[in-house]
């Protein structure tokens, strides 16, 4: 799937979750929105650094302000950390609301074509 | 700071009336208002006001010398037994003190607070068991707080300090503060009093809960004292306070009026007729009026006139009517001596024995003419001239009697005038009773007007005796009411004065009111306008911090208005709720509440004009949903560029948060021993620049990455903690030498790259760069290599070299950070 496919897909179970996904659609649609951010991650370092995608997310992150400018990079960790923070049970914390699932997901929607940009302004720099 | 604001204020209340076109007198008042309180009351009272004089240009624009923390120093106070110390660095910057609940970390913010402001708002009202234990147990010496101060443009700072005795209580303190190689002063003399109300910055978590939990016009009167517009509040006060003077003081005549036309319908005095006359119409005739309180009896009176008359009839005293008497009597003694010389036979023959005479000279020896007997010899001529002498002078002494007695009865009418009109009329009703005196002067006028001189003098005396015994109690008679009359008018004419004064100033007072209440509303106007201009970069500042904030929260801040006066006042938070405009604060949870009370907050403690440069805010976190931590953390360091923020936090959230946004804030812990010893330790990764390090070094570990990216990662990150320690060394040297924040902040953007900001941090100035490289080899051998890889984003050594790399930066930093 694309990361546009899985945000979809988060999109939908965010506004018109399926009776089976009613315990746990808050917890899903952080998880998609956090596979379309590491998709999206994936697909710009296949093309610009390709030994970064098996790195630990925390890595790649902080890998990307050397190839995106210092806004970017914040977005992207505001949202993984907030999305990662999301979609793990918490003893103490309860599930996020649909505002904060939002806001997550417009964050990666916004995010992602600047990954893209960033991927057709670099060329490979990985010789792995 | 304080009067700078007034004349702010004061200027913009001003430039209103220039445009305002009000009537004269309001435009007066209003002025004077402004001049204060007795020059209000000059106007009041007629004056022409005085103009103010224009501010001196250069007081405008002046910002307060900033102050910030470098230390607190706490012994023996709350949870904090031997002396611990929190050191801060003085300048703009986040710190965030971490520690679990009773570390000790809130006493240090208390401390600070305390000693700064002399109070704490956590304690303020509280009941005493809270006041009473503020003592640790477990100090060994008596309780001590030390703040040292950071003072913008001051070399070394200044010192709170603030001790107790033995067994002294919290109040009774001993605080002093002392500027570094000064001598001690009082901690008031920092002026701070005011900007502590303004813009207190010190925050605590139950002070947020109060901040929008309180009633609508508290927050409105802090946010005005905020913005500075307490004088605008203090200016319409005076306005007010004289108007309800001037309401008063107009119905006061009107008050009074029955009480006056009461007395004046009870008063028999024609004075009192004409005064009704001249209170009726819309329009009291007040000229007239003061004239009967002045005229000393009504004119027209017919009894008075004759009271008056007999109240100055004046007789002569006894002895100078005996004195006459006695004059008349001689002359008629004189008259009986000379009797039988009737005056005019003694004259004629004196005529003929002088014509006699004068025949004997012209014919001398010659016998008598007329009877021809005797010869006219020399022996007659002798006689008749003896007796002729002897005949003129009994004639001229008869002639001087009879004028001495015409003399004498003159003298006796002139001296008593003859009968009184006033005595001929009936003036029994005012108890004179004049029927003797009117007798006795009758006898006395008939007595003198007798032709016999002989019976005047000797019963003139009598009769004057009669006439005064008689005229006497009529004179004190008429005397008395004429005072009786005067005793009634009095008081009548003392409260028609009292009512005159009285009734011009309540017509004046009605002039002033009108021009008040004009005043008053056109101060109102411009008041709407002055909060709304002010209040607009504050309003919009707390929305943006709230937009940050809210990550999200289907809450959404719009404008923030101050509406409302007196007792309406109130402060109106323009709240939507899933975009439905008008939902009220009510619709807001306690986390949202506090979130919106930061954003308010935020703006306040910031303000240009507050000296402190530094924000306390103790546990803002708690009861924040996780995300809003993150929009916390941006904000705060957002904040953090321009001031210095320390925030007390009891959880990990934020300093997670700040991590994972690789925020530059550091993060100290606060923990707690046994018997109160509380330490303060650099967090793990505390500071930015060993926290990007050690990502660094996390870097090298993945195998998976490939060798360039990892050396271009690690070289970025060397490179921002590289800037992060220059950013903090060139800080805190500006300010130790002196240099204004600003100043500093602007070399710090000027100088752009990693070379420059190195020069500028070692050499005091970015464009040495030349000279660095003789600099960097003082820092340690391998400063320049590290420089070098940070700067071109690869080292170009194998990966393994990077972990040494790593381990040299650190170094590096390490050194940069002791400046």
């Amino acid at each position: 799937m694309t990361p546009e496919q899985l945000l979809d897909e988060a999109s939908t179970l965010l506004h018109r979750p399926s009776r089976s996904m009613r315990r746990c659609w808050q917890r899903g649609c952080a998880c998609l929105t956090r596979v379309a951010l590491e998709q999206g991650l994936r697909i710009c370092w296949d093309q610009v650094a390709p030994s970064l995608i098996r790195c630990p997310m925390r890595h790649q992150l902080l890998a990307l302000p050397a190839f995106v400018d210092a806004s970017t990079a914040l977005l992207a960790r505001t949202a993984w950390h907030g999305l990662s923070r999301a979609m793990h049970h918490h003893v103490y914390e309860l599930a996020p609301t649909v505002s904060e699932l939002e806001g997550w997901h417009r964050d990666v929607t916004r995010l992602l074509p600047q990954l893209r940009a960033m991927t057709l302004a670099n060329n490979t720099t990985d010789s792995d | 700071m304080t009067d700078d604001q007034t004349g702010t204020v004061d200027q913009l209340i001003l430039d209103h009336l220039d445009h305002a076109n009000l009537p004269e007198t309001a435009e007066d008042l209003i002025i004077a208002a402004l001049l204060g309180d007795e020059d209000l009351t000059a106007v009041l009272g007629g004056t022409a006001p005085r103009r103010p004089e224009p501010p001196a240009a250069d007081e405008a624009a002046s910002e307060p010398i900033g102050t910030y923390l470098a230390s607190v120093e706490v012994t023996g106070f709350r949870g904090i037994g031997p002396t611990a110390t929190l050191n801060l660095i003085p300048g703009p910057g986040l710190t965030i003190v971490t520690g679990r609940n009773g570390s000790g970390k809130s006493s240090f913010a208390e401390a600070a607070e305390f000693a700064l402001t002399g109070n704490n708002k956590r304690w303020a009202g509280r009941t005493a068991v809270w006041q009473k234990g503020w003592r640790n147990l477990h100090a060994s010496t008596d309780p001590r707080i030390r703040v040292r101060l950071g003072v913008e443009g001051h070399r070394d700072g200044a010192t709170v300090e603030c001790h107790w005795a033995n067994d002294a209580n919290l109040a009774e303190c001993t605080t002093f503060l002392q500027a570094t190689g000064q001598r001690r002063q009082s901690v008031a003399d920092l002026g701070w009093a005011k900007p502590l109300e303004l813009y207190r910055p010190f925050l605590s978590y139950s002070e947020l809960g109060g901040l929008l939990g309180g009633k609508d016009s508290e927050m409105y009167d802090s946010l005005q004292r905020i913005l500075g517009l307490g004088r605008l509040v203090e200016i319409e006060t005076m306005l007010k306070t004289a108007r309800r003077e001037m309401d008063q003081q107009r119905k006061r005549a009107a008050e009074g009026l029955p009480a006056l036309k009461a007395a004046l319908a009870e008063h028999p005095d024609p004075r009192a007729r004409l005064a009704e006359h001249a209170l009726t119409g819309r329009h009291a005739d007040l000229d007239q009026l003061e004239t009967l309180t002045t005229s000393g009896e009504a004119a027209d009176d017919a009894t008075v006139v004759p009271l008056r008359q007999l109240d100055v009839l004046h007789l002569p005293s006894h002895t100078e009517l005996t004195a006459a008497v006695e004059q008349l009597r001689t002359a008629l003694r004189q008259i009986d001596a000379l009797a039988g010389t009737p005056a005019e036979e003694a004259r004629a023959l004196a005529g003929l024995l002088r014509d006699a005479l004068r025949h004997r000279a012209n014919h001398p020896d010659q016998p008598c003419p007329v009877c021809g007997g005797r010869t006219l010899d020399e022996e007659w001529a002798a006689q008749a001239q003896t007796q002729l002498q002897r005949l003129t002078r009994r004639a001229e002494q008869l002639d001087a009697a009879h004028r001495t007695e015409r003399e004498a009865r003159r003298a006796l009418r002139q001296q008593v005038p003859t009968l009184p009109a006033a005595l001929n009329l009936d003036l029994s009703s005012e108890q004179v009773h004049t029927g003797d005196a009117r007798t006795a002067w009758q006898s006395w006028d008939d007595l003198l007007a007798t032709a016999d001189s002989t019976m005047i003098a000797e019963t003139a005396i009598g009769a004057f005796g009669a006439l005064v015994t008689a005229l006497t109690p009529v004179q004190t008679a008429a005397r008395d009411a004429l005072e009786r009359r005067r005793q009634a008018w009095r008081p009548v004419a003392d409260q028609l004065r009292t009512w005159i004064d009285t009734e011009r100033a309540s017509r004046h007072a009605a002039t002033m009111f009108t021009a008040l209440k004009t005043a008053i509303a056109k101060l109102l106007e411009f008041g709407k306008e002055i909060r709304a201009d002010k209040l607009a970069p504050v309003a919009a500042e707390a929305t943006t911090i709230w937009n940050t904030l809210r990550q999200d929260s289907n809450v959404q801040l719009g404008a923030i208005k101050l509406a409302g006066t007196g007792t309406t006042r109130r402060v109106d938070l323009d709240v939507e709720v899933d975009g439905v405009p008008g939902a009220a604060l009510s619709v807001m949870s306690q986390g949202e509440l506090h979130s919106l009370a930061l954003a308010l907050f935020l703006p306040r403690a910031t303000m240009p004009e507050s000296p402190f440069r530094f924000l306390v805010i103790d546990d803002p976190v708690q009861s924040m949903d996780p995300a809003k931590v993150y929009g916390l953390a941006q904000v705060l360091a957002q904040v953090a560029k321009h001031r210095q923020v320390i925030v007390f936090t009891h959880d990990d959230r934020l300093p997670a948060a700040v991590r994972h946004l690789q925020l530059d804030a550091r993060i100290l812990a606060v923990s707690r021993l046994a018997r109160s010893q509380v330490t303060v330790t650099g967090d793990r990764d505390g500071d930015p620049g060993q926290r990007y390090l050690t990502d660094a070094l996390a870097i090298t570990h993945d195998e998976n990455m490939a060798g360039t990216v990892q050396g271009t990662i690690v070289c970025n990150l060397i490179r921002d903690a590289l800037e992060y320690a220059c950013h903090e060394r060139i800080r805190i040297r500006g300010f130790r030498a002196g240099t204004s924040i600003a100043d500093t902040e602007a070399a710090i953007s000027e100088a752009e790259g990693l070379r420059p900001t190195l020069a500028l941090a070692l050499l005091g100035d970015r464009k040495r760069v030349g000279d660095l490289p003789a600099e960097l080899s003082k820092l340690g051998s391998t400063a320049a290599r590290v420089v070098k890889a940070a700067n071109n984003g690869s080292h170009g050594g194998a990966t393994s070299d990077l972990a040494v790399l790593i381990e040299e930066a650190r170094h590096l930093v390490g050194r940069l950070c002791r400046p």
